[in-house]
Protein backbone atom coordinates (compact mmCIF):
# COMPACT_ATOMS: atom_id res chain seq x y z
CA UNK A 1 0.00 0.00 0.00
CA UNK A 2 1.35 3.43 -0.85
CA UNK A 3 0.46 6.93 0.24
CA UNK A 4 0.13 10.18 -1.71
CA UNK A 5 3.49 11.40 -2.94
CA UNK A 6 5.37 8.42 -1.45
CA UNK A 7 8.90 8.25 -2.80
CA UNK A 8 8.74 11.73 -4.24
CA UNK A 9 10.57 14.64 -2.70
CA UNK A 10 8.29 17.09 -0.93
CA UNK A 11 6.94 20.05 -2.86
CA UNK A 12 7.25 22.89 -0.33
CA UNK A 13 3.94 24.72 -0.49
CA UNK A 14 2.77 27.93 1.10
CA UNK A 15 -0.84 28.19 2.29
CA UNK A 16 -2.22 31.63 3.08
CA UNK A 17 -5.66 32.45 4.47
CA UNK A 18 -5.58 36.19 5.22
CA UNK A 19 -6.62 37.11 8.73
CA UNK A 20 -9.66 39.22 9.54
CA UNK A 21 -11.26 39.36 6.08
CA UNK A 22 -14.11 36.93 6.66
CA UNK A 23 -12.89 33.90 4.74
CA UNK A 24 -15.56 31.21 4.64
CA UNK A 25 -12.84 28.64 5.30
CA UNK A 26 -10.26 29.76 7.84
CA UNK A 27 -12.06 32.90 8.95
CA UNK A 28 -13.12 31.40 12.26
CA UNK A 29 -11.37 29.16 14.80
CA UNK A 30 -8.72 27.11 13.03
CA UNK A 31 -11.35 25.90 10.61
CA UNK A 32 -8.88 25.77 7.70
CA UNK A 33 -6.94 23.10 9.57
CA UNK A 34 -8.50 20.17 7.68
CA UNK A 35 -7.53 21.87 4.41
CA UNK A 36 -4.03 22.39 5.74
CA UNK A 37 -3.75 18.73 6.72
CA UNK A 38 -4.80 17.70 3.22
CA UNK A 39 -2.36 20.09 1.56
CA UNK A 40 0.39 18.86 3.89
CA UNK A 41 -0.33 15.31 2.77
CA UNK A 42 -0.30 16.29 -0.89
CA UNK A 43 2.82 18.42 -0.71
CA UNK A 44 4.82 16.67 2.00
CA UNK A 45 5.77 20.12 3.34
CA UNK A 46 3.22 22.84 4.05
CA UNK A 47 4.28 26.21 5.42
CA UNK A 48 1.40 28.20 6.85
CA UNK A 49 0.53 30.69 9.53
CA UNK A 50 -1.08 30.46 12.97
CA UNK A 51 -4.47 31.72 11.77
CA UNK A 52 -4.78 28.53 9.73
CA UNK A 53 -3.64 26.14 12.44
CA UNK A 54 -4.85 27.68 15.72
CA UNK A 55 -8.09 26.24 17.04
CA UNK A 56 -7.85 27.44 20.65
CA UNK A 57 -7.91 24.27 22.77
CA UNK A 58 -7.64 22.11 19.64
CA UNK A 59 -4.55 21.63 17.50
CA UNK A 60 -2.97 19.14 15.15
CA UNK A 61 0.70 18.40 15.24
CA UNK A 62 2.12 16.99 12.00
CA UNK A 63 5.80 17.08 11.01
CA UNK A 64 4.74 18.17 7.51
CA UNK A 65 2.99 21.29 8.86
CA UNK A 66 5.23 24.26 9.58
CA UNK A 67 3.97 27.10 11.76
CA UNK A 68 5.26 30.51 10.71
CA UNK A 69 3.81 33.77 12.02
CA UNK A 70 2.52 36.20 9.39
CA UNK A 71 5.28 38.83 9.51
CA UNK A 72 7.91 36.10 9.25
CA UNK A 73 5.90 34.41 6.52
CA UNK A 74 5.92 37.63 4.49
CA UNK A 75 9.67 38.02 4.97
CA UNK A 76 10.19 34.37 4.02
CA UNK A 77 8.11 34.79 0.87
CA UNK A 78 10.02 37.95 -0.01
CA UNK A 79 13.31 36.07 0.31
CA UNK A 80 14.56 37.96 3.38
CA UNK A 81 14.34 34.98 5.74
CA UNK A 82 14.96 31.28 5.40
CA UNK A 83 13.30 28.70 7.63
CA UNK A 84 15.28 26.09 9.52
CA UNK A 85 13.34 23.10 10.87
CA UNK A 86 14.04 22.28 14.52
CA UNK A 87 13.37 19.39 16.85
CA UNK A 88 11.89 21.70 19.45
CA UNK A 89 11.62 25.27 20.65
CA UNK A 90 11.59 26.49 24.22
CA UNK A 91 8.48 28.65 24.29
CA UNK A 92 8.51 31.70 26.52
CA UNK A 93 5.19 33.15 27.61
CA UNK A 94 4.50 36.88 27.73
CA UNK A 95 1.38 37.83 29.66
CA UNK A 96 -0.25 41.23 29.40
CA UNK A 97 -0.37 42.93 32.80
CA UNK A 98 -4.01 43.65 32.05
CA UNK A 99 -4.93 39.97 32.32
CA UNK A 100 -6.72 39.74 35.62
CA UNK A 101 -7.04 36.85 38.06
CA UNK A 102 -8.41 34.21 37.62
CA UNK A 103 -7.88 34.48 33.86
CA UNK A 104 -4.16 34.82 34.42
CA UNK A 105 -4.13 31.60 36.45
CA UNK A 106 -5.94 29.79 33.65
CA UNK A 107 -3.18 30.77 31.23
CA UNK A 108 -0.43 29.78 33.61
CA UNK A 109 -2.13 26.41 34.00
CA UNK A 110 -2.09 25.91 30.22
CA UNK A 111 1.67 26.41 30.32
CA UNK A 112 1.95 23.93 33.20
CA UNK A 113 -0.23 21.40 31.42
CA UNK A 114 1.70 21.65 28.15
CA UNK A 115 4.81 20.90 30.15
CA UNK A 116 3.37 18.07 32.22
CA UNK A 117 1.03 16.43 29.70
CA UNK A 118 2.76 17.10 26.38
CA UNK A 119 6.36 17.36 27.54
CA UNK A 120 6.91 20.76 25.98
CA UNK A 121 9.63 23.01 27.34
CA UNK A 122 7.82 26.19 28.37
CA UNK A 123 9.28 29.31 29.94
CA UNK A 124 10.14 31.76 31.20
CA UNK A 125 6.85 33.45 31.97
CA UNK A 126 7.11 37.22 31.79
CA UNK A 127 4.51 39.85 32.61
CA UNK A 128 4.53 43.17 30.76
CA UNK A 129 5.46 46.22 32.83
CA UNK A 130 2.09 47.82 32.09
CA UNK A 131 -1.19 46.92 30.39
CA UNK A 132 -0.81 46.68 26.62
CA UNK A 133 -4.02 48.59 25.92
CA UNK A 134 -5.50 46.66 22.99
CA UNK A 135 -8.10 48.41 20.85
CA UNK A 136 -10.02 46.95 17.89
CA UNK A 137 -11.04 48.62 14.64
CA UNK A 138 -12.22 48.00 11.07
CA UNK A 139 -10.85 49.37 7.82
CA UNK A 140 -13.14 50.66 5.08
CA UNK A 141 -12.98 47.25 3.37
CA UNK A 142 -14.42 45.71 6.53
CA UNK A 143 -11.15 43.98 7.40
CA UNK A 144 -10.38 43.97 11.09
CA UNK A 145 -7.29 45.58 12.53
CA UNK A 146 -6.29 47.00 15.86
CA UNK A 147 -3.58 48.55 17.89
CA UNK A 148 -1.87 48.49 21.26
CA UNK A 149 -0.87 51.53 23.25
CA UNK A 150 2.17 50.09 25.01
CA UNK A 151 4.29 48.82 22.12
CA UNK A 152 7.44 49.36 24.16
CA UNK A 153 6.14 47.23 27.06
CA UNK A 154 5.36 44.36 24.69
CA UNK A 155 8.80 44.45 23.12
CA UNK A 156 10.64 44.73 26.43
CA UNK A 157 8.74 41.74 27.79
CA UNK A 158 9.62 39.75 24.69
CA UNK A 159 13.28 40.66 25.16
CA UNK A 160 13.14 39.42 28.75
CA UNK A 161 11.64 36.12 27.61
CA UNK A 162 14.42 35.58 25.08
CA UNK A 163 17.07 36.64 27.60
CA UNK A 164 15.60 34.02 29.93
CA UNK A 165 16.17 31.23 27.44
CA UNK A 166 13.10 31.23 25.23
CA UNK A 167 13.71 30.42 21.58
CA UNK A 168 10.10 31.20 20.64
CA UNK A 169 7.57 33.49 22.29
CA UNK A 170 3.84 33.18 22.88
CA UNK A 171 2.07 36.35 23.92
CA UNK A 172 -1.30 36.68 25.60
CA UNK A 173 -2.93 40.10 25.46
CA UNK A 174 -6.14 41.07 27.23
CA UNK A 175 -8.67 41.91 24.54
CA UNK A 176 -11.81 43.98 25.07
CA UNK A 177 -14.83 41.85 25.92
CA UNK A 178 -17.66 42.22 23.46
CA UNK A 179 -16.83 45.67 21.98
CA UNK A 180 -19.33 45.11 19.14
CA UNK A 181 -22.05 42.71 20.31
CA UNK A 182 -23.70 42.47 16.89
CA UNK A 183 -20.48 41.57 15.13
CA UNK A 184 -19.58 39.03 17.82
CA UNK A 185 -22.95 37.35 17.52
CA UNK A 186 -22.60 37.19 13.74
CA UNK A 187 -19.12 35.69 14.05
CA UNK A 188 -20.26 33.07 16.57
CA UNK A 189 -23.04 32.12 14.19
CA UNK A 190 -20.80 31.75 11.17
CA UNK A 191 -21.14 35.15 9.50
CA UNK A 192 -18.92 38.16 9.11
CA UNK A 193 -15.39 38.90 10.19
CA UNK A 194 -13.29 37.83 13.16
CA UNK A 195 -13.06 41.19 14.89
CA UNK A 196 -10.03 40.17 16.98
CA UNK A 197 -7.88 38.73 14.22
CA UNK A 198 -6.46 41.94 12.79
CA UNK A 199 -5.25 43.18 16.19
CA UNK A 200 -3.80 39.75 16.94
CA UNK A 201 -1.79 39.94 13.73
CA UNK A 202 -0.46 43.38 14.66
CA UNK A 203 0.74 42.12 18.05
CA UNK A 204 2.46 39.03 16.71
CA UNK A 205 3.97 40.97 13.78
CA UNK A 206 5.46 43.53 16.21
CA UNK A 207 7.04 40.84 18.33
CA UNK A 208 8.34 38.73 15.44
CA UNK A 209 9.86 41.76 13.75
CA UNK A 210 11.58 42.85 16.96
CA UNK A 211 12.82 39.51 18.27
CA UNK A 212 13.48 37.53 15.09
CA UNK A 213 12.21 34.31 16.69
CA UNK A 214 8.95 32.41 16.14
CA UNK A 215 6.09 34.22 17.86
CA UNK A 216 2.34 33.86 18.03
CA UNK A 217 -0.54 35.38 19.95
CA UNK A 218 -3.57 34.24 21.90
CA UNK A 219 -6.20 36.70 23.14
CA UNK A 220 -7.38 36.58 26.74
CA UNK A 221 -11.12 37.02 27.03
CA UNK A 222 -13.82 36.48 29.58
CA UNK A 223 -15.87 33.36 28.82
CA UNK A 224 -19.02 33.79 26.75
CA UNK A 225 -22.38 32.39 27.81
CA UNK A 226 -23.01 28.95 26.30
CA UNK A 227 -25.01 29.07 23.07
CA UNK A 228 -26.15 25.90 21.28
CA UNK A 229 -26.35 27.80 17.97
CA UNK A 230 -22.63 28.60 17.69
CA UNK A 231 -21.37 27.68 14.23
CA UNK A 232 -19.18 24.58 14.14
CA UNK A 233 -16.35 26.57 12.55
CA UNK A 234 -16.24 28.96 15.51
CA UNK A 235 -16.98 26.55 18.31
CA UNK A 236 -13.35 25.61 19.07
CA UNK A 237 -13.07 28.97 20.80
CA UNK A 238 -15.92 28.09 23.16
CA UNK A 239 -14.40 24.92 24.60
CA UNK A 240 -11.96 26.10 27.21
CA UNK A 241 -10.82 28.99 29.32
CA UNK A 242 -8.05 30.15 26.99
CA UNK A 243 -6.94 30.06 23.34
CA UNK A 244 -3.36 29.33 24.37
CA UNK A 245 -2.88 25.52 23.95
CA UNK A 246 -2.70 25.60 20.13
CA UNK A 247 -0.20 28.46 20.23
CA UNK A 248 2.18 26.66 22.59
CA UNK A 249 1.96 23.45 20.56
CA UNK A 250 2.40 25.29 17.26
CA UNK A 251 5.43 27.23 18.46
CA UNK A 252 6.99 24.15 20.05
CA UNK A 253 8.22 22.98 16.64
CA UNK A 254 8.05 26.19 14.62
CA UNK A 255 11.04 26.57 12.32
CA UNK A 256 13.82 28.99 13.22
CA UNK A 257 13.93 32.25 11.29
CA UNK A 258 17.30 32.70 9.60
CA UNK A 259 18.18 36.02 7.96
CA UNK A 260 19.25 35.17 4.44
CA UNK A 261 22.29 37.51 4.23
CA UNK A 262 23.71 35.86 7.36
CA UNK A 263 23.19 32.31 6.18
CA UNK A 264 24.96 31.71 2.89
CA UNK A 265 25.30 28.03 3.72
CA UNK A 266 23.11 27.92 6.81
CA UNK A 267 25.95 26.61 8.95
CA UNK A 268 25.16 23.11 7.76
CA UNK A 269 21.49 23.32 8.73
CA UNK A 270 18.64 22.34 6.47
CA UNK A 271 17.17 25.58 5.20
CA UNK A 272 14.04 26.30 3.21
CA UNK A 273 14.03 29.34 1.01
CA UNK A 274 11.22 30.97 -0.88
CA UNK A 275 12.72 30.06 -4.23
CA UNK A 276 12.22 26.40 -3.30
CA UNK A 277 8.45 26.80 -3.04
CA UNK A 278 6.57 24.70 -5.55
CA UNK A 279 3.14 26.24 -5.06
CA UNK A 280 1.20 28.84 -3.11
CA UNK A 281 -2.45 28.31 -2.22
CA UNK A 282 -4.72 31.22 -1.25
CA UNK A 283 -8.39 32.24 -1.45
CA UNK A 284 -9.05 33.37 -5.03
CA UNK A 285 -10.38 36.77 -3.92
CA UNK A 286 -7.60 37.59 -1.44
CA UNK A 287 -4.44 37.59 -3.53
CA UNK A 288 -3.28 41.12 -2.66
CA UNK A 289 -1.07 40.34 0.32
CA UNK A 290 2.69 40.56 0.38
CA UNK A 291 3.43 36.83 0.60
CA UNK A 292 1.19 35.86 -2.30
CA UNK A 293 2.41 38.70 -4.52
CA UNK A 294 6.05 37.93 -3.79
CA UNK A 295 5.61 34.27 -4.69
CA UNK A 296 3.49 34.92 -7.76
CA UNK A 297 5.86 37.53 -9.12
CA UNK A 298 8.74 35.10 -8.64
CA UNK A 299 6.88 32.60 -10.81
CA UNK A 300 5.71 30.18 -8.14
CA UNK A 301 2.49 28.50 -9.31
CA UNK A 302 -0.43 30.27 -7.62
CA UNK A 303 -3.54 28.23 -6.86
CA UNK A 304 -6.60 30.39 -6.12
CA UNK A 305 -9.41 28.65 -4.24
CA UNK A 306 -12.69 30.02 -5.54
CA UNK A 307 -14.63 28.02 -2.97
CA UNK A 308 -13.24 30.16 -0.16
CA UNK A 309 -14.86 33.58 -0.66
CA UNK A 310 -14.20 36.50 1.67
CA UNK A 311 -15.20 40.15 1.82
CA UNK A 312 -12.40 41.11 -0.62
CA UNK A 313 -12.51 40.65 -4.37
CA UNK A 314 -8.84 41.05 -5.17
CA UNK A 315 -8.39 38.26 -7.66
CA UNK A 316 -5.88 37.32 -10.31
CA UNK A 317 -7.66 39.28 -13.02
CA UNK A 318 -7.59 42.43 -10.89
CA UNK A 319 -3.89 42.04 -10.19
CA UNK A 320 -2.79 40.72 -13.57
CA UNK A 321 -1.56 37.48 -12.04
CA UNK A 322 -1.77 34.03 -13.63
CA UNK A 323 -3.88 31.91 -11.30
CA UNK A 324 -4.69 28.20 -11.37
CA UNK A 325 -8.30 28.03 -10.22
CA UNK A 326 -9.42 25.39 -7.75
CA UNK A 327 -13.03 25.17 -6.70
CA UNK A 328 -12.17 23.69 -3.30
CA UNK A 329 -9.21 22.79 -1.11
CA UNK A 330 -9.67 19.18 -2.20
CA UNK A 331 -9.10 20.26 -5.79
CA UNK A 332 -6.20 22.47 -4.73
CA UNK A 333 -4.61 19.46 -3.01
CA UNK A 334 -5.00 17.47 -6.20
CA UNK A 335 -3.25 20.22 -8.13
CA UNK A 336 -0.42 20.33 -5.58
CA UNK A 337 -0.02 16.57 -5.82
CA UNK A 338 0.00 16.82 -9.61
CA UNK A 339 2.76 19.43 -9.44
CA UNK A 340 4.66 17.18 -7.03
CA UNK A 341 4.26 14.28 -9.47
CA UNK A 342 5.53 16.45 -12.30
CA UNK A 343 2.29 16.30 -14.24
CA UNK A 344 1.27 19.02 -16.67
CA UNK A 345 -1.80 20.67 -15.20
CA UNK A 346 -3.23 21.41 -18.62
CA UNK A 347 -3.41 17.68 -19.38
CA UNK A 348 -7.01 17.04 -20.46
CA UNK A 349 -7.42 14.18 -18.02
CA UNK A 350 -6.76 16.53 -15.11
CA UNK A 351 -9.03 19.30 -16.34
CA UNK A 352 -11.98 17.23 -17.51
CA UNK A 353 -15.24 19.13 -17.60
CA UNK A 354 -17.77 18.04 -15.01
CA UNK A 355 -20.47 15.63 -16.10
CA UNK A 356 -23.68 17.30 -17.16
CA UNK B 1 2.04 62.22 21.25
CA UNK B 2 2.02 60.35 17.93
CA UNK B 3 0.41 56.94 18.34
CA UNK B 4 2.92 54.16 17.69
CA UNK B 5 0.58 52.37 15.30
CA UNK B 6 -1.93 53.73 12.86
CA UNK B 7 -4.07 52.52 10.01
CA UNK B 8 -3.70 54.10 6.58
CA UNK B 9 -5.51 53.72 3.31
CA UNK B 10 -3.51 54.41 0.19
CA UNK B 11 -4.29 54.43 -3.51
CA UNK B 12 -1.95 52.95 -6.06
CA UNK B 13 -2.41 53.71 -9.75
CA UNK B 14 -0.71 50.56 -10.88
CA UNK B 15 1.35 50.51 -14.04
CA UNK B 16 1.69 47.31 -16.03
CA UNK B 17 4.24 44.94 -14.57
CA UNK B 18 4.98 43.52 -11.13
CA UNK B 19 2.95 45.12 -8.37
CA UNK B 20 5.16 44.41 -5.40
CA UNK B 21 7.89 46.92 -6.33
CA UNK B 22 5.22 49.52 -7.01
CA UNK B 23 3.60 48.93 -3.62
CA UNK B 24 6.94 49.12 -1.85
CA UNK B 25 7.80 52.35 -3.64
CA UNK B 26 4.44 53.89 -2.72
CA UNK B 27 4.83 52.89 0.93
CA UNK B 28 8.36 54.28 1.10
CA UNK B 29 7.23 57.58 -0.44
CA UNK B 30 4.21 57.97 1.78
CA UNK B 31 5.68 56.79 5.06
CA UNK B 32 9.16 58.25 4.94
CA UNK B 33 12.24 56.85 6.61
CA UNK B 34 10.92 56.81 10.19
CA UNK B 35 7.92 54.58 9.63
CA UNK B 36 7.22 51.22 8.15
CA UNK B 37 4.21 49.19 7.16
CA UNK B 38 3.95 46.38 9.66
CA UNK B 39 1.17 44.82 7.64
CA UNK B 40 -0.46 45.74 4.35
CA UNK B 41 -2.70 44.28 1.70
CA UNK B 42 -4.44 45.35 -1.46
CA UNK B 43 -8.05 45.35 -0.36
CA UNK B 44 -9.90 46.90 -3.27
CA UNK B 45 -9.96 47.73 -6.91
CA UNK B 46 -11.51 51.01 -7.98
CA UNK B 47 -11.46 51.00 -11.76
CA UNK B 48 -11.13 47.56 -13.22
CA UNK B 49 -13.28 48.28 -16.25
CA UNK B 50 -12.15 51.82 -17.08
CA UNK B 51 -9.25 52.69 -19.37
CA UNK B 52 -5.95 53.77 -17.89
CA UNK B 53 -4.05 52.50 -14.89
CA UNK B 54 -5.68 50.12 -12.51
CA UNK B 55 -6.44 51.95 -9.29
CA UNK B 56 -5.86 49.74 -6.28
CA UNK B 57 -6.68 50.48 -2.65
CA UNK B 58 -4.25 49.37 0.02
CA UNK B 59 -4.80 49.18 3.74
CA UNK B 60 -1.72 49.28 5.92
CA UNK B 61 -0.94 49.20 9.62
CA UNK B 62 1.97 51.55 10.07
CA UNK B 63 4.53 51.51 12.84
CA UNK B 64 5.55 55.12 13.39
CA UNK B 65 7.74 55.18 16.45
CA UNK B 66 11.36 54.25 15.92
CA UNK B 67 11.96 51.27 18.19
Amino acid sequence: MSTAGEGLPPLPTLMVVPTGVGCRVGGFAGDALPAARLLAGASGCLITHPNVLNAAALYWSDPRLHYVEGWALNRFAAGDLALAPVRRQRVGLVLDAAVEEPLRLRHLQVAQACGASLGLPIGPVVTTEKPLGVTLARGSSGASWGTIQAVDALLRAGERAVAGGATAVAVVARFPDDPDPGALEAYRHGEGVDGLAGAEAVISHLLSRHLGVPCAHAPALAPLPPDPRVDARAVAEELGHTFLPCVLVGLSRAPDLVPVPLAPNGGGRVLWRADQLGAVVAPAGALGGEAVLACAERGTPLIGVTGNPCLLQVDGAALGLPVIAASSYAEAAGLVLALREGLALETPALRAAPLA
Amino acid sequence: MTPPLEHLELVLDAAPGPLLPQVRRLLAERLGPDAEALRWAITGLSSASTPGPTRLTLEAVVLRSPL
